[in-house]
């Protein structure tokens, strides 16, 4: 079917992209609000959080190099093929166990061929999404997000607004992505945050 | 550049990131994330990741379309929702000892997070009016239902049915938008209506609005007296009004409706919308008549010898129709 567009081990060239690319977009919409489904299924098939990450940030990097994501037509499933291809890797290559495997990680392409459901959150959901997201956020750090991406404010008129320097909001972003970032990994937060559709 | 001790691959790369949205970020730091991301696959899948995240996180510009009935979810809304939920507060307080001082934060909630939240519905017979928390009023037609949320920052309103008029308090910080149909009309302080009749109208009745017709990228500004209709593909038909015609426009505001050379059926049909009188042209020569004239749009049998009269012919009771017919 798709054959030529399924994430292949293949070398890939890194292309530096801009913050706000297409491309950072369509995986923000389409893959980070999967993550925390998907790392409870590689925890089902016995990876420990510290590999998880690990196959997680790899099939980011390899879809990223995917020439044109919107031939992509189930993002939901092209994200759990590269995680399984990655995972498949991992093991040959690791010699842990007898991995007799198919098998079991197999039944993933069940879950594939499942009639597809939008998966994508719509501009409804994004925004219910992006509240909770904020709102979950420690004082500080929830003002400056709410300033940069609420309000849209560049850093230097967020610092203004608020009193503080400069470097200080640079710290919060830091802070509140990494909080945000957790908890999209976070399969049972995910999907309180996410409802029915993550 | 890393706080932490032993930053994991995640939160190193959410601190690249953070540098390079800065609008600080020097050659040298693009340099050094250029080396570090070239270093290793997974430090382009974590600042991709994060990049996803930054972007996902727009969306929290522009509140989307209200649906029908669905649960509205507001920064405000989800305070209480958050204390209902052990498994990310816990996990966005990292651990007990964070817990205390982080609920004593977030009990406080700056007055800009908080969103007021009115839903407006008229289901009876009559048109109403109703007071908005700004100053601003809303009167609403049988049939309409409108969204109300009241931020700090904008007051933003849509109406998901029939035709409404608003009078728009004051208040150059809070600009106010109604949404209807996927476009925008945006005012600070003035008088305008919006009604969804296939596309979109727009009549302004005093100052300006701005509109951004769904799929527009550049505004349109109305001035009063001027209507907008907003077809379904996005198109735009303007047209100025004269005074007669924006009250006639806006005559069910006080239960009323002006008739200006509608057909006798087409008149018939709309006043029957409003009663239990039903009003029937038996005569199909009649029922072409044109029609001008005001009406209290309870008063089908006002309406019936208004239109007898000037028609020539006359009205016969039967029950609850009133017939018009030949003289």
């Amino acid at each position: 079917m798709r054959g030529s567009l399924w994430p292949h081990s293949s070398g890939h060239k890194w292309q530096p992209i801009s913050v706000t690319s297409p491309l950072a977009s369509w995986l923000g919409r389409n893959v980070l609000p999967l993550e925390g489904e998907v790392r409870g299924w590689l925890r089902r098939h016995g990876s420990d959080v510290h590999s998880a990450d690990d196959i997680i940030q790899e099939a980011y990097c390899r879809i990223g190099a995917v020439a044109d994501l919107e031939q992509i037509q189930n993002a939901r499933a092209y994200f759990y093929t590269t995680v399984r291809n990655i995972l498949i890797e991992r093991r040959r290559r690791e010699k842990i166990v007898q991995f007799d495997g198919t098998a079991e990680i197999e039944s993933l392409y069940v879950l594939d061929e499942s009639p597809s459901v939008e998966r994508v959150l719509d501009g409804r959901r994004q925004y219910e999404l992006v509240c909770k997201l904020i709102e979950g956020l420690p004082i500080r750090c929830r003002e400056v997000f709410v300033m940069r991406k609420v309000h849209q404010l560049t850093q230097r008129q967020t610092a203004e607004r608020l009193g503080i320097t400069e470097n200080i909001v640079e710290k919060e972003v830091a802070r509140g992505l990494k909080l945000l970032l957790a908890t999209m990994a976070d399969a049972s937060a995910a999907r309180e945050i996410g409802g029915e559709t993550v | 550049m890393a706080p932490q001790s032993d930053p994991s691959i995640q939160e190193t790369a959410a601190d690249w990131l953070s540098r390079m949205v800065s609008g600080t970020a020097s050659v040298e730091d693009q340099q050094g994330l250029d080396n570090w991301l070239a270093a290793d696959p997974r430090h382009q899948g974590a600042y991709l990741r994060a990049q996803a995240m930054w972007t996902l996180l727009d969306a929290g510009a522009a509140e989307p379309a209200f649906g029908q009935g669905a649960q509205v979810v507001s920064l405000e809304a989800h305070r209480s929702a958050r204390f209902a939920n052990p498994v990310s507060r816990r996990l966005l307080l990292g651990g007990s000892a964070a817990l205390a001082a982080s609920l004593a934060a977030a009990l406080w909630l700056p007055g800009r997070l908080s969103t007021e939240r009115q839903s407006l519905a008229v289901s009876g017979r009559d048109a109403r009016s109703f007071a908005l928390s700004d100053g601003s009023r809303a009167i609403l037609d049988v049939g309409a239902r409108v969204e109300v949320a009241m931020r700090s920052h904008e007051r933003r309103l849509e109406l998901l049915t029939g035709v409404s008029w608003f009078q728009v308090a004051k208040d150059k910080s809070r600009p106010f938008i109604v949404e209807a149909g996927g476009s925008q009309v945006i005012a600070v302080g003035t008088e305008f209506s919006v009604s969804r009749e296939g596309g979109t109208r727009i009549i302004v009745t005093e100052g300006i609005v701005k509109i951004l017709p769904r799929g527009a990228s550049t505004p349109i500004f109305l001035r009063h007296n001027d209507s907008a209709f907003i077809a379904t593909d996005g198109r735009v038909n303007l047209t100025r009004l004269s005074d007669e015609e924006i009250r006639r426009q806006l005559a069910w505001r006080e239960g009323s409706i002006g008739f200006n050379g509608e057909t006798l059926k087409q008149a018939a049909e709309k006043m029957n919308d409003f009663n239990d009188l039903q009003i029937v042209i038996d005569d199909p020569d009649l029922a072409e008549t044109q029609i001008v004239g005001w009406f209290s749009r309870r008063d089908a049998e006002g309406f019936a010898q208004a239109s007898a009269t000037m028609a020539g012919m006359h009205v016969e009771r039967r029950g609850k129709e009133l017939h018009l017919k030949r003289r």
